[in-house]
């Protein structure tokens, strides 16, 4: 019986199609596969980064800096995205934190303007992490302008807040 | 051990650049610093900290990319305010017992 292969639009197979394309100098036939690819598939680096190496083989340096700094973008969205997911993984099944929360800005507004000028002061740098010990331990994690509230359930030993926090940073 | 030679403990931790503190009313009671001008700096973050201490934990650990400063208070003993300022790669463990131990001596 005769085998039929079936195009699909959407596969990520097709890119390796638009490389092959690229490989031998197709490159109109490349972008418009691409762009086909695309307009069903959500846009991913190795997408832009196609396109890229096209618009830079067509000599197209205007499309290429556009690219670009679309690449930039996406990559640091998918970046964070990466980051997001592992902090989940390694966040899920803790039975002692209580709840997560993000903050839009600093924990600590009243005494905001005082740590950042007694820190810039110093030459300390801004502050990137907090750990509020009282009955309930929080922790503050700064990501990206904003803050994430990891609070912990009461009599938490502060080794384990501290080890949550280096296992996050090592993730950055 | 009275509560000035515990500070004086805390300060022969490796890695301290800095231990102030300051009574209920603000006003300096102890200051051991490396650094020459900090004076001029800890007086709004002094008279917010003391403005506003009932919202604030008993210590508060502010990791920078390479220092902690720790802000800390206690109502039933030690009405005042505390700072101290160290590398990030401190004792920590040794630095809270110290300043936990401070914050509670009567």
């Amino acid at each position: 019986m005769e085998e039929t292969l079936k195009y699909d639009p959407k596969s990520s197979l097709i890119l390796d199609l638009v490389e092959e394309y690229i490989n031998h100098y197709l490159y109109e036939e490349a972008e418009t596969l691409l762009k086909d690819y695309l307009k069903d598939s959500p846009i991913t680096p190795r997408a832009i980064k196609l396109w890229m190496r096209i618009a830079e083989l067509q000599k197209d340096f205007e499309k290429y800096k556009k690219l670009k700094e679309k690449y930039e973008k996406i990559e640091k969205i998918y970046f964070e995205e990466k980051i997001k997911v592992k902090e989940k993984e390694l966040l899920k099944g803790k039975k002692e934190i209580e709840g997560i929360k993000e903050l839009d800005d600093f924990p600590f507004i009243e005494i905001k303007e005082g740590i950042e000028i007694f820190l810039k002061g110093l030459g300390l740098g801004n502050v990137k992490k907090i750990i509020a010990e009282d009955k309930n331990a929080i922790l503050y994690i700064r990501k990206n302008e904003k803050w994430r509230e990891i609070k912990f359930k009461e009599n938490t030993k502060f080794s384990n807040v501290t080890w949550i926090m280096k296992s996050i940073e090592k993730i950055e | 051990m009275k509560k000035i030679e515990y500070l004086e403990s805390i300060v022969k931790i490796p890695g301290i650049r800095g231990i102030y503190v300051f009574d209920e009313n603000g006003k300096e009671i102890y200051r051991e610093s490396t650094f020459s001008r900090d004076k001029e700096y800890y007086k709004l973050l002094v008279e917010s900290f003391l403005k506003n201490k009932e919202k604030f934990p008993e210590i508060l650990y502010l990791f920078t990319e390479k220092h902690l400063l720790i802000l800390a208070h206690n109502e039933k003993f030690f009405k005042g305010f505390l700072i101290s300022i160290s590398f990030k790669d401190i004792n920590l463990g040794l630095l809270r017992i110290k300043i936990k131990k401070f914050l509670n001596i009567d």
